[in-house]
């Protein structure tokens, strides 16, 4: 059955590509990952505080985009048609889109494209992130396209740098997959007929039919411009990113990120303050390799300066969010919540149930008991009853949407008579620990 | 005394008219010279440009203008800032001696005029190599800014004895110069040219700058 749900999860999801990583390059390695301040290997929800100096300048506008900016990367819901320009002034620059953008580099990610790091200048800014190879020169030629930053550039000896879905070159779909088993640096994962990586610009968007959709993490912000959600480009890299050091899903090095915004203070995990130490927006990071693998850098500080010396437009509206909705599970017999009463000549069916709110797609256990007269019996992952007197996970992985899911079948006369209670849970985490965040429970009897 | 009494009794409403011209056209001729020295002050001849300087944050997008500033061997200096900066316009102003005798001073520096960007750069991976063996800490900033810098020695016209720098321009690019001269003490040359950003951006926002309409 929980291959099933995991089909159910291949089957929702497209392939889809990421980005790149902060540290990764010619010096570190170029399968360097960085994650978030306080990431130690161990499967967790990370709590990274979010401040506002409070002797910032312009530190009171800053309350209501920050906020905005942390519910936006909490969520990590993709979005299309993000690049707006009828939103502020021509002559402003939008404070909450370039908060996103750096604290996307807070918490780990790189821009998918060369960016000015390369020394490149205008346009060839724009091609995917690469290292320059072994001749020692970015090789740029934007293909038959014409397009830079798109499947087809000619990049000799240019080493990727930019994670992307093996099945299809595409920086604007999401998979509900993605991990290692998905995704690769090497272009020879590439799907055929593509030559390298596409990244998340603009242009690119048109090739794929959505037009004005650009990575946020992508360098390069127009006066008078707005791009205040994440594409599936930013959600992707950050989600592999949680798959731990095995950048295997579902396993329990995995973690889930919560920004939350601490107020005024300078002692947050990132501060945002317009200290002039930036000369346009910036933000500074450092970090620490984590011991048990040094392709795995984690931050350990992060700060984010701002310049007084532009003209700056602060949104000043809370960024409406999702309808919030819990978590809910439920498990039945033959089709009822009620307390049923079986005889030797019904069948029993266990069906669970479960829609996942606005957790979808964390990462959790599930677990599926049922306390018999003779014990208490674990579905695992071999979808099979097992008797032990010790929690047994059924399946570690994404909160899917199951409408309706048959857990068992069978004819009540091979089962003995007596009082029965049967459990559906999940978790809120992914640590193969039972915690039954959200649980149900269903009675019933057996008699001859 | 008779001639100019009658000359005076005399003029006609035509005459008038033609005494009025010439004084329009001697008032018009004072204000053409003076708006004349102006213009020179407003531009002046680009061969005796000394230093060019801008600075453009790396995550603008598009070219639509660049914070610049211009100095000439006269002192003069013109300074522009884009329609999404404070300071949006075109500013000007001019440096005393004493200003031009330190801005030569720092930027005809030997190691200036000798810049290596590939020797600099190796040098900073060195350190930062050693840094992550010796400390295991890795740092980066995003988003930096990209200035650069076209020096001009043989421009400078300074009433000092020493001789004038070599007739060679110098093209500076670097970017995240303040970010690597923090990280990076040891490297003199850097710290250089980080005295020299200081400097022109103190220039840029000089307290005696005027601005001016385009």
């Amino acid at each position: 059955m929980w291959y099933g749900l995991i089909l159910i999860g291949l089957l929702i999801s497209q392939s889809a590509e990421s980005g790149v990583f902060e540290f990764a390059g010619d010096e570190h390695g170029a399968d360097v990952i960085a994650h978030p301040t306080g990431y130690f290997a161990n499967g967790q929800t990370l709590v990274v505080t979010v401040g506002i100096a409070p002797s910032s300048l312009h530190a009171e506008e800053m309350v209501v985009p920050v906020q905005n900016v942390i519910n936006v990367w909490n969520q990590l819901k993709p979005t299309v048609n993000n690049v707006k320009h009828n939103q502020i002034s021509s002559k402003e620059f939008d404070f909450e889109s370039v908060a996103l953008h750096e604290l996307g580099h807070c918490i780990g990610l790189a821009h998918p494209n060369l960016a000015t790091e390369s020394g490149l200048v205008g346009d060839d800014k724009d091609f995917t992130k690469s290292t320059r190879g072994a001749n020692n020169r970015f090789d740029l030629d934007e293909g038959v396209d014409g397009v830079i930053g798109s499947g087809d550039d000619l990049r000799g000896d240019d080493v990727n740098l930019h994670w992307f879905a093996k099945a299809i070159n595409n920086p604007f779909v999401l998979p509900n997959v993605i991990d290692k088993t998905t995704y690769s640096r090497d272009i020879d994962d590439l799907p055929f007929g593509d030559i390298y990586v596409a990244n998340g610009e603009r242009h690119v968007s048109d090739l794929f039919g959505v037009s004005n959709t650009e990575s946020v993490m992508q360098q390069g912000i127009f006066a008078g411009e707005t791009r205040r959600t994440l594409t599936a480009d930013d959600v992707a890299t950050m989600r592999l990113g949680m798959s731990g050091l095995d950048m295997i899903a579902g396993t329990e090095d995995d973690y889930d990120l919560t920004l939350r915004y601490v107020g005024f203070t300078e002692t947050a995990d990132i501060v945002f303050d317009f200290d002039d130490e930036a000369s346009f927006a910036a933000c500074q990071i450092r970090g620490v390799f984590l011991r048990q693998d040094k392709n795995h850098v984690t931050i350990n500080r992060a700060q984010v300066s701002f310049s007084t010396d532009f003209a700056w437009h602060f949104n000043n509206e809370i960024t409406a969010l999702p309808e919030v909705t819990d978590t809910t599970v439920s498990i039945k017999v033959n089709g009822s919540s009620e307390n049923t009463t079986l005889t030797q000549g019904d069948n029993l069916s266990l069906m669970v149930e479960l829609s996942p709110g606005t957790n979808e797609g964390k990462q959790v256990d599930y677990w599926v008991w049922v306390d018999t007269p003779v014990g208490t019996f674990w579905l695992n992952n071999q979808l099979q009853f097992v008797r032990s007197n010790l929690p047994i996970r059924a399946f570690g992985g994404p909160l899917l949407d199951l409408p309706s899911f048959q857990v068992f079948d069978s004819p009540v006369a091979n089962l003995p008579s007596g009082s029965y209670k049967a459990f559906f849970a999940v978790d809120n985490n992914l640590d193969n620990i039972i915690d039954a965040t959200f649980q149900d429970q269903v009675d019933f009897s057996i008699i001859q | 005394m008779r001639i100019y009494s009658k000359g005076k009794i005399d003029l006609t409403k035509q005459s008038a008219y033609l005494y009025q011209f010439f004084t329009t056209c001697y008032a018009l001729f004072l204000v053409f010279f003076s708006m004349q020295s102006f213009a020179v002050q407003e531009k002046p001849d680009p061969k005796t440009l000394v230093v060019h300087y801008t600075e453009m944050p790396s995550l603008i997008a598009g070219v639509v203008g660049v914070p610049s500033l211009r100095i000439y061997s006269n002192g003069y200096v013109q300074i522009f800032y884009p329609d999404f900066m404070r300071q949006a316009g075109h500013y000007e102003v001019t440096l005393n001696q004493t200003e031009m005798v330190q801005l030569h001073d720092l930027l005809t520096d030997e190691q200036i005029l000798a810049f290596d960007e590939g020797d600099i750069r190796n040098q900073m991976a060195v350190t930062r190599q050693s840094r992550v063996n010796t400390l295991g800490s890795l740092s980066n900033t995003s988003d930096v800014s990209d200035i650069t810098l076209d020096i001009y020695p043989g421009q400078f016209r300074l009433a000092k004895p020493e001789p004038l720098s070599q007739d060679k321009s110098v093209q500076i690019t670097w970017s995240g110069l303040k970010q690597d001269a923090q990280s990076y003490p040891e490297i003199v040359v850097l710290q250089s040219l980080r005295q020299i950003q200081q400097s022109l951006s103190a220039i840029m926002v000089h307290p005696n700058i005027q601005k001016v309409d385009q």
